[in-house]
């Protein structure tokens, strides 16, 4: 089968550091530091290096199966049955995750920036926006990608970068925590691997890139620009406020973009354009959450009916948001799901590389 | 088919036209620019607490609450004239309004000082929260708490403990500017930036208040002559209870110690000649070393201070051997005078220079086993050893050789 939108190298790896940067960024550190403690930034490393090899494994899939997605080689290698029964799983956590990342996001609105618009209405106007994105063409999506992040990064980096002369360094001290067990250490790093997880998207665009065997050089570059942004994120919180403070806060990150001055005062506060980039962060990832859900559907029914689908998946992502009762619950359930998502994506791609191997299934060549 | 999708098509888009729900016109918001917190005296002051968010005396669980009574200047545009800037015999008292209403918490008076006024209370302005010494000594947990919840506060205003009634500091009728919570905050904001305060403002003194091992501290000041407000030093805290003031010279010390920059503040010198020379600091530094012997910490602290020659009297004889005499001398009046002041804040066991949280990043184990607890700590901070040198180099003279 043959393409005719391609995605250059840049934009995948954009893809893959836009995704990684999304809803959670705002309450990230606290996750980690509350698991881990002081040893945070240890943990944060770990979990990427392990999310690494997941990443390696997956790209190793993609290159010897340069034609398919995902959801074609499961299928390829485990066989139809189950490789589909286990894709309608996947999917379905998928629309799981796009249901409550929203709410996540409703949730900030309407706690810090719009107390009297409804949540349904954020809510909607997310999901609605995220629904009408044509899909049938990935170099679209690759194109949105490309055009927002800058317009993530860079105010991520005006909040970062003046915090520096708030840092206490004894609040990074000692980096391997004041008691922390290797069970909390390593459940910090698990929080951080299911953060930059969404890096599985870019087994459904490798297909349709200009030269799929290529793919892994910019793999490696969009994961570790994404990462380093979370690494740095949570270093500098915690710097910043310390275990105790962080642990008191429910979004850390717009509590330190609020605390920022911008040398020379052209900005009173910097927290509105934050926020403002945050939207465009949660867009993105919500997007390629999109993405995986409505382009996977289509190749499990072999449909191009993209458009049906995003919109019968919208209000059933739309009554998943709406599910949780209070904020508690949207982020035990969050937990739940992330945890239990990345940990199933790690071991089955392993499996699926074990499998491939044993039944010599490869990809076709194009 | 097709003009159905259509028709849900257009219904769908008519989401869309409904406007901003948190539309509030700047006319429609009494913005806060100051609060200030007093304990009221309810019989001396009669003041009555109408029975708002209902929270009396019977529901506290018999635990005796002090009433807080709160003061706050709103400037409402358009409604209050603010301008033209200059122009004219407006003071201040004319141009921002200034209400009054008294609470069990905070929460209580604001909802008690909404229900007295037509416009939405909006926090998002708040320049300054200007809190008296008792409530200070009182405790700030529960003020902080509704500050930190809500969501319009910024973490870059200024929090204030004031001599004297907080509400007169509020009421200070600066001529120059025509809202005085702006001059006060400015007044600070300058200090800051001349070396004269460190960056201590809510979202700073936060931080402090939940780190364990380090104390918050907070500008002191004292209202002048009705109409402004002198830097009187800082007050000193212990968890959140106000624990004493330094001086404005303490002020220098504490900001040597915490290598704050720039420098601000200056120190007479006298030589055996007689000659008496004013030296400012320039830029400072300052390094910590701990060291646990005995199962007890011992801290020494090294200060280097760069400093100017701004004022000489008596004498005129700065030459380049006489410039050793006076670092000398500098050093040694500096290092006994930094040594008081550390014993000071032993006594009242007030550890504002965070010795506490570096022996907690330096020594883990040494934490977990000796100190625990933040009591214990303090215990042990009252009777650690912390020696204080201070090195004066003088770099500068200003405009004369001599």
């Amino acid at each position: 089968m043959k393409h005719s939108d391609s995605v250059t190298s840049v934009q995948f790896a954009i893809i893959i550091a836009g995704t990684i940067l999304g809803v959670s960024i705002l309450a990230l550190p606290r996750f980690v530091i509350e698991e881990a403690g002081n040893a945070a930034p240890l943990a944060s490393v770990v979990g990427m290096i392990i999310s690494f090899i997941g990443l390696l494994g997956l790209l190793y899939l993609g290159k010897r199966f340069p034609n398919q997605t995902f959801i074609g080689y499961s299928k390829t290698i485990l066989g139809k049955l189950f490789g589909n029964f286990i894709m309608v799983l996947f999917l379905l956590v998928a629309l799981v995750l796009i249901g409550l990342e929203t709410r996540q996001f409703a949730e900030v609105l309407v706690g810090g920036l719009l107390p009297d618009t409804p949540i349904h209405f954020s809510i909607f106007a997310m999901l609605f926006l995220c629904s009408v994105i044509n899909f049938s063409n990935v170099s679209t999506f690759a194109y949105i990608h490309f055009f927002y992040f800058p317009l993530i990064i860079i105010p991520l980096l005006i909040v970062l970068l003046p915090s520096f002369k708030d840092i206490e360094y004894y609040h990074l001290l000692p980096i391997t925590g004041h008691e922390i067990s290797l069970t909390e250490f390593m459940s910090g790093a698990i929080v951080i691997m299911a953060a930059v997880s969404n890096y599985y998207i870019l087994s459904m665009v490798i297909p349709y890139l200009k030269n799929p065997k290529k793919c892994v050089t910019p793999g490696i570059w969009g994961f570790l620009i994404g990462t380093f942004f979370v690494l740095f994120l949570v270093t500098i919180s915690l710097a910043v406020f310390g275990e105790m403070k962080i642990l008191e806060m429910l979004w850390s990150t717009l509590v330190l973009a609020r605390m920022v001055e911008v040398p020379g005062e052209i900005l009173a506060r910097i927290d509105a354009i934050f926020i403002i980039s945050w939207i465009f962060a949660v867009f993105t990832t919500l997007l390629s959450y999109y993405f995986i859900f409505v382009r996977g559907v289509a190749e499990i029914f072999s449909t191009k009916k993209y458009r049906l689908i995003s919109f019968i998946a919208l209000p059933i992502a739309f009554f998943i948001a709406l599910f949780p009762r209070d904020i508690f619950d949207v982020y035990s359930y969050l937990r739940v799901f992330w945890t239990g998502s990345v940990m199933f994506y790690f071991v089955y791609v392993f499996f699926l590389m074990v499998i491939a191997k044993v039944r010599r299934k490869k990809g076709s060549v194009g | 088919m097709k003009k159905i999708s259509w028709l849900i098509l257009l219904l769908m888009a008519s989401l869309f036209l409904s406007g901003c729900w948190d539309r509030y016109d700047l006319e429609e918001r009494a913005n806060i620019l100051g609060i200030a917190i007093d304990v009221v005296d309810e019989e001396a002051e009669n003041f009555t607490i109408p029975e708002i968010t209902y929270r009396d005396k019977d529901t506290l669980a018999g635990e005796e609450e002090n009433i807080y009574k709160l003061t706050a200047q709103l400037a409402v545009p358009g409604k209050i004239k603010l301008g033209p800037e200059g122009g004219g015999n407006n003071t201040s008292d004319k141009t921002a309004w200034v209400v009054q209403t008294a609470g069990f918490s905070m929460k209580d008076a604001m909802a008690n000082l909404q229900q007295q006024l037509a416009e939405k209370l909006y926090l998002g302005h708040l320049q300054i929260i200007i809190i008296n010494e008792d409530v200070a000594k009182i405790g700030l947990d529960d003020i902080n708490d509704f500050l930190k919840r809500e969501y319009e506060v910024r973490r870059t205003a200024w929090m204030v403990v004031s001599t004297g009634k907080a509400e007169d500091v509020l009421r200070a009728a600066p001529p120059i500017e025509t809202v005085p919570s702006l001059y006060l905050s400015d007044t600070l904001e300058n200090a800051l930036r001349f070396g004269k305060l460190p960056r201590e403002y809510l979202g700073k003194f936060w931080i402090d208040l939940a780190d364990i091992g380090i104390d918050g501290v907070l500008p002191y000041v004292k209202l002048i002559e009705q109409e402004r407000i002198l830097v009187n030093g800082l007050a000193f805290f212990k968890h959140d209870k106000m624990a004493g003031s330094m001086t404005p010279f303490e002020i220098g010390v504490f900001l040597g110690m915490k290598e704050k920059n720039p420098g601000g503040y200056g120190m007479a010198v006298s030589t055996d000649d007689g000659g008496v020379y004013i030296l400012e600091s320039y830029q400072r530094d300052s390094n910590i070393e701990l060291k646990i012997k005995n199962d007890v910490p011992i801290a020494s602290i090294t200060v280097e201070i760069e400093a100017n020659v701004e004022e000489q009297s008596n004498v005129k004889n700065i030459t380049n051997r006489k410039i050793k005499e006076i670092e000398e001398e500098a050093s040694n009046v500096a290092t006994k005078k930094y040594n008081k002041v550390v014993k000071k804040w032993q006594e009242s066991e007030s550890d504002v220079i965070g010795i506490g949280a570096r022996v907690r990043a330096k020594y883990p184990e040494y934490w977990q086993q000796e100190v625990k607890t933040t009591d214990k700590w303090a215990e042990i901070y009252k009777q650690m050893t912390i020696e204080v040198n201070v090195k004066f180099e003088i770099i500068r003279t200003g405009m004369e050789f001599k």
